[in-house]
């Protein structure tokens, strides 16, 4: 088995893995992309635009109100992204359905250096962990309920 | 003037037939200058004080009833308590029909009957001081002819005969006929809705409870829509033939004088040793917990706060209330089932004394000294969480102590939420499954803002279309009525007398629970005290934690721990309670917490209340001393120039606490201890939602007529709003804190343990074990991957604090495998198949990758474990079953 195919195991079977983060195996080709790690966007100055890529871990809506607060997740660490309304009138979908999400954006600091990205464009790309895994299992599993079939589990969402 | 009282109408309680609100009918039975309204709903009562309430408020008369539907033949009847003992009657029977309905189904609005099963002979026991009105079946032969007269003669004198116009050919004829039975004849109009336009709500309601589509419930729906409030000159119109029929509901009106408000409540007693009082019993406890809390010798400050608060709650009687919470906590701990007290209980020194709450309010100032206030008269409010996993040991415990007869947990109403609402209807207005499926997955926004255009457009819906318009409509309209009675999640209500001679108690679809029909806001509105036993996640994890580092109770951690506090300086909070949402992580390096009191300002500031309130950047601009901490003054001659100070010194000029609202309504703008409390009630329940208005012109007026800023009182007034979504108290707060820092601690020096503990308490709290240990692992902790020759079912630590997973976090893996696991560790393959575990643990554990130290990666265990077959359940040479 690759090492992608066991991670994507890993996290199917227990909800995560210890052998690495699977955004490890696209990093290559988020990097060709242009995509930065969390931990580089965190680095950049304010103002930069930034392609940052993660696992969707939490979506809140605080108050029910204008903005959506997104944390991403990647092998260097999380990334805190605020989509504003009309963004997310545009992109609702993305927000709600990705768990792999790569957000443009730009980086804001706070004067007490909380960084955080500031969504422009949202895409969807929960389609790339499929291809982690390149999925070629020995047999065919024996059919589950489709959310059991979630590589990612769903984000804990809006509490 | 003609008068004329409704008697019969059923409220949105009679679920899925009721199609208005309890605020509508009151509003409309006033404007129609109806004498007084009688509530029927179907064995069930859960209606009538949101009923009582809203006709108080709209100055109507109400007679708290039920209509009993019975599972023999009777008709039913309309019950009307004359008094207080026939209420209890009433109650009791209603309670003897629900606990005989086995289990506790109140899901439906389809089978009252199925889920209180009443005979003819229970009516007759209960049926003293009661007025009844028999409602007759569609065709009056003679076995309704002998029932009447049955019922006539075990009944002189108090039963009636109900006769409602249907708008039929024949409905002259019937009043002919019904006048003629020996019973008199009483009008009622059988009212389903306030007014007509409910009408398409009503059949929309049908369909729902028939489980069919509008256009195939034909005759089972409304043939008209008159079954709505009438003035008493209409119904006078009506029965022109037969005006005796519209007095005599004002005959039963005036026998039937009995009102909610005469359910006085009395505390539960608890044995107090011989020679002792509650009081003094109370007394003593109180001491001998302040000896031990204080062992270095109890402050005069305290011991003044305590001598004071033991003397209001003499005066006002509450001794058994806390005797009766000391208890509870005291079998709690008994159990080391970790336990602490939450709201307006924790600024009181008693309660820290008792052992009820773990924060001492002396310690911390707590801003008001008034635990529970002497004008208020109302009962003062304990809140207790426990650790969430053994929540159930102490419920169980309270209904063995204090009997189910006088122990029950409250209702909730569950009500049709925009989702719900979109599935129903949308049923029954024969949507395609996967149109409603649609729009049920775009309920993000609220009132009219639900489902706009552009949005069904997006969906591929078309927006013009007549059918989804009417649907959308009647899912808005439907949207916020009840739709059926659940339990809460732990508030119970205990008495000293019979609780079922109050209200109904029913069997809850959970084992062994009994419930009683009125929620938490109905219990407040009568004065009756509840204690809510909660569940809290972060006790579990707690306790856990705690019991793998070898520490009791949180009064054993060290307090003002600078490493604690650096780290949530940090933001460095994931797995901390309250604190680790991502608003929360983002302003703990802004607010930078460093001590105790902060912490509670740090929970309380991050709510929606405050946010909304605009308090959030005026509080860390005054505390990062970017602005001036300044307090505004009323004119000299209207009061001190620091009264404002006094209240909001603590948070630097910024009301962030319930508390502080009502405090400044009393002191700037002069409110009455009642009016305050009037404003908190708006700002606290959802009931009253949007009643909070009405206090704009009394405050900003009273405020500005003291000489206050016009500008500065309506901006106080915008902050106190914006706790009406939600705001914290600040008592609340700080029994949170106190959680926040002891999960910080934890975090900070034991990481592996917390770690663990937080794994062993899933699910609960933000974050998924994934997030948990990749944390655990950024703060140095050694962590290894569940294994079958290694793991325990929880998660354990290791030596050199290592943290190992247990087979829990195998998504399929059941509790009940593990054990064979631990008992006869495996070394090999065969040895695992030995073990006689299902085929299905062994391919969950190599799909977990967890054979490793037997040799076996994930894709060769899987091979194994699949190659294996199930053992036989049956002995291979039992004996075959014998076919005849």
């Amino acid at each position: 088995m690759q090492p992608g195919e066991h991670v994507i195991a890993d996290y199917r079977a227990t909800g995560l893995s210890l052998k690495t983060h699977p955004l490890r195996f696209l990093r290559p080709r988020l990097a060709a992309e242009g995509v930065l790690s969390c931990a580089e966007a965190v680095g950049k100055p304010a103002g930069a635009r930034v392609q940052v890529a993660g696992l969707v871990l939490v979506r809140q809506r605080p108050g029910g109100g204008e903005v959506v607060f997104i944390t991403l997740e990647d092998e260097t660490g999380i990334g805190s992204i605020v989509v504003w309304a009309s963004i997310l009138e545009t992109f609702r979908r993305e927000v709600i359905g990705s768990s792999l999400l790569l957000v443009h954006g730009r980086v804001q600091r706070s004067a007490e250096n909380v960084t955080h990205i500031i969504a422009e464009i949202l895409e969807n790309q929960s389609s790339a962990l499929a291809d982690i895994a390149e999925i070629s299992t020995p047999q065919p599993r024996a059919p589950r309920h489709p959310r059991a079939e979630r590589i990612i589990r769903p984000s804990r969402d809006f509490r | 003037m003609i008068r004329y009282a409704e008697l019969q109408v059923a409220s949105a309680f009679s679920f899925l037939r009721g199609a208005s609100l309890a605020n509508e009918l009151a509003t409309t039975a006033a404007a129609l200058g109806i004498a007084a309204i009688g509530i029927a709903d179907r064995n069930t009562v859960a209606g009538v004080v949101r009923l009582h309430a809203a006709a108080k408020d709209a100055g109507i008369p109400l007679i708290p009833s039920a209509r009993l539907v019975f599972r023999d033949d009777t008709p039913d009847f309309l019950c009307y308590p004359q008094n207080r003992t026939a209420w209890g009657r009433l109650t009791r029977l209603l309670t003897l029909g629900k606990l005989r309905a086995k289990s506790g189904d109140t899901s439906t609005g389809a089978n009252d009957a199925a889920r209180c099963l009443l005979d003819y002979a229970d009516l007759t026991e209960h049926s003293a001081g009661q007025v009844f009105l028999v409602i007759p079946p569609h065709i009056l032969d003679n076995d309704f002819r002998a029932q009447v007269t049955q019922i006539r003669q075990d009944f002189p004198g108090t039963a009636y005969l109900a006769a409602t116009r249907r708008h039929r050919a024949d409905d002259a004829a019937r009043l002919r006929a019904l006048a003629d039975f020996p019973l008199p004849m009483l009008a009622t109009n059988d009212v389903l809705y306030h007014a007509p336009e409910r009408r398409p709500l009503a059949d929309v309601l049908t369909a729902i409870q028939l489980g069919m589509r509008v256009d195939q419930a034909g005759r089972a729906l409304q043939q008209n829509a008159e079954r709505h409030l009438k003035s008493p000159a209409e119904m006078l119109r009506l029965f022109r033939d037969h005006p005796e029929a519209v007095a005599r509901t004002i005959e039963v009106t005036e026998r039937c004088t009995f009102s909610l408000e005469e359910l006085s409540y009395e505390y539960p007693d608890e044995p107090v040793p011989p020679g002792l009082t509650p009081d003094g019993h109370l007394t003593a406890l109180t001491w001998t917990g302040a000896a031990e809390r204080f062992p270095n010798g109890i402050a005069t400050k305290t011991r003044d706060a305590l001598h004071k608060e033991l003397g209001v709650i003499k005066t006002l009687g509450y001794a058994r209330y806390f005797l009766t919470v000391h208890n509870i906590i005291r079998y709690a701990r008994g159990q080391k089932i970790l336990c602490q007290g939450r709201g307006s209980a924790a600024k009181s020194v008693v309660c820290y004394c008792l052992g009820i709450t773990a924060v001492n309010p002396a310690g911390i100032d707590l801003l008001f000294d008034r635990f529970i206030s002497a004008e208020r008269r109302e009962p003062p409010d304990i809140d207790v969480d426990f650790e969430h996993e053994r929540r159930e040991e102490v419920i169980q415990y309270i209904y063995q102590r204090y009997g189910r007869h006088r122990a029950g947990i409250a209702a909730t109403v569950v009500h049709y939420r925009p989702k719900s609402a979109i599935r129903d209807v949308g049923k029954a207005m024969g949507l395609s499954e996967d149109t409603t499926a649609a729009l049920a997955s775009q309920t993000w926004n609220t009132g009219a803002k639900l489902w706009p255009d552009d949005r069904l457009t997006e969906i591929g819906l078309d927006p013009t279309a007549a059918a989804l318009r009417r649907t959308i409509e009647l899912a808005r309209e439907l949207t916020g009525f009840p739709r059926h009675l659940s339990q809460h999640v732990g508030g119970f209500v205990l008495t000293k007398d019979r609780l079922d001679e109050t209200l109904p108690i029913g069997n809850a679809a959970m084992v062994d629970r009994t419930f009683i029909e009125w929620d938490k806001d109905d219990i407040d509105t009568l004065g009756i005290m509840k204690i809510d036993i909660l569940a809290l996640g972060m006790l579990t994890c707690i306790r856990k934690a705690f019991s793998l580092i070898g520490i009791a109770d949180l009064a054993d951690i060290p307090r003002d721990d600078p490493a604690t506090y650096a780290m949530l300086c940090r933001g460095d909070s994931i797995g901390v309670f309250q604190v680790e949402s991502r608003a929360q992580i983002n302003m703990l390096p802004r607010l930078r917490p460093q001590t105790f009191y902060d912490l509670v300002i740090e929970v309380a500031i991050v709510r929606p209340g405050p946010i909304q309130g605009d308090v959030v950047h005026p509080y860390l601009r005054r505390r990062q001393g970017l602005e001036p901490v300044s307090f505004p003054s009323p004119d000299p001659e209207h009061g001190p120039p620091d009264e404002l100070q006094r209240v909001l010194g603590k948070t630097l000029g910024v009301p962030l606490f319930q508390e502080q609202a009502m405090r400044i309504a009393m002191e700037a703008a002069r409110f009455t201890p009642e009016e305050a409390n009037a404003l908190r009630r708006s700002m606290a329940t959802f009931r009253s939602m949007g009643t909070i208005y009405r206090f704009f012109d009394k405050m900003v007026n009273g405020m500005t007529a003291r000489g206050y800023d016009r500008d500065f009182s309506e901006r106080c007034f915008r902050q106190i709003e914006g706790f009406g979504t939600y705001g914290f108290p600040e008592s609340h707060a700080a029994s949170f804190a106190l959680l926040v820092y002891a999960s910080a601690w934890l975090k900070c020096h034991h990481p592996a343990a917390f770690a663990c503990a937080l794994l062993n308490s899933q699910p609960m709290g933000f974050y998924a074990p994934a997030q948990i240990v990749r944390n655990a692992r950024e703060h140095g902790v050694n962590v290894r991957d569940v294994d079958v020759t290694a793991s325990a079912w929880d998660s354990i630590i290791e030596p050199n604090a290592t943290l190992r997973l247990g087979l829990r976090v195998i998504s399929g893996f059941h509790q009940e495998w593990a054990e064979p696991i631990l008992a006869c560790r495996p070394r090999d393959f065969s040895g695992l198949v030995r073990l006689g575990l299902p085929r299905a643990a062994l391919v969950a554990l190599a799909d977990a990758d967890a054979l490793r130290s037997i040799g076996l990666d994930r894709r060769a265990g899987l091979w194994l474990a699949r190659g294996i077959s199930d053992a036989p359940k049956l002995p291979l040479f039992a004996p075959l079953p014998i076919t005849p």
